[in-house]
């Protein structure tokens, strides 16, 4: 038995949403797609590369915030503006968590790119340039 | 008998003639074909072989001397050919010995001036060497300079930015976001 790629399946998962199709009932599909061909472990991936199909699509952008301090909801509006203005999605999502190894500033990572503004990565980017 | 009758022939004739000077002309005509016979042996006999000797010797002699004189001549050719052997052979020798001279003050001159060389290289490698340490040891001062600062900077930030300074932050930072 032929197995289909993930980046297939992703392509075919980000049709299927965008043609209304539920997410719930999507989801089982995927699975069983995935159990059956042995690449249960591979889940995360998947769902890493339906976000990417969807963000160049331009149609959904999931941020993956991580700040030193919780973000306020003005905050949260005002960054979703700005990366749907950067990435042309139409739709952001923000997934947010806290590290306060970083500081203070925030980091932000869509499936293609990565927006540090955060302290850690200000003194990192010191020592380096010395 | 003949010896005892010349006296009495120069006694018979004494009286006039070659008698006038006591001379016995029977003698003397005896004497004279003797003489003339004797004479006549040695010239037809006897001067012959000694003339012939006398001309081979003369002629030995001329030939030495002939062959004395190209000896001497073939001599003084091959002295002055070694001469001028021994000259040119000289010439060659000095000329040798110059050009080896000449060649060795070269060959000094040459291994003075590749060590010289040499010895710049080694400086220069020496100061190139000098100079890598130097900038390595400076990068790792001033990394650990920007450890030191960057720890610092750390700590004084963790102790400095509350949540409140951290939001307005935040604020400018979204502000850095663009595609």
């Amino acid at each position: 038995m032929n197995k289909t790629s993930r980046r297939a399946l992703a392509r075919y998962a980000a049709d299927q949403l965008l043609a209304g199709k539920s997410p719930a009932q999507l989801a089982k599909h995927l699975a069983a797609i995935m159990v059956e061909s042995g690449r249960s472990n591979d889940r995360e991936f998947l769902m890493d590369d339906i976000a990417w199909e969807l963000e160049q699509r331009q149609e959904l952008a999931v941020g993956h915030v991580t700040s030193a301090t919780p973000l306020t909801k003005n905050l949260e509006v005002a960054l979703k503006a700005q990366l749907k203005k950067a990435t042309n999605a139409r739709e952001v999502l923000l997934e947010q968590q806290i590290d306060k190894s970083l500081l203070g500033g925030f980091k932000v990572e869509t499936s293609g790119r990565v927006w540090d503004m955060s302290v850690r990565r200000e003194l990192t980017q010191l020592k380096e340039t010395f | 008998m003949v010896l005892s009758s010349i006296p009495q022939f120069a006694d018979s004739s004494s009286s006039s003639g070659i008698g006038a000077f006591n001379i016995n002309l029977k003698s003397f005509i005896f004497q004279l074909v003797t003489f003339v016979i004797v004479l006549w042996v040695f010239k037809r006999w006897i001067l012959p072989p000694i003339l012939r000797t006398l001309d081979e010797r003369r002629k030995t002699l001329e030939d030495s001397l002939t062959n004395a004189k190209q000896t001497e001549e073939a001599l003084a050719r091959a002295e002055a050919k070694a001469e001028e052997i021994l000259g040119r052979a000289r010439e060659q020798a000095d000329e040798a010995l110059a050009e080896a001279k000449k060649a060795g003050g070269g060959v000094v001159a040459d291994a003075e001036t590749a060590a010289a060389q040499r010895a710049g290289v080694i400086i220069k490698e020496a100061e190139a060497r000098l100079n890598e340490e130097r900038d390595k040891l400076r990068q790792e001062l001033r990394a650990e300079m920007a450890g030191l600062v960057a720890d610092a900077t750390e700590k004084i930030i963790h102790e400095k930015l509350d949540p409140k300074k951290d939001i307005s932050l935040i604020e400018r930072a979204i502000r850095g976001i663009t595609g």
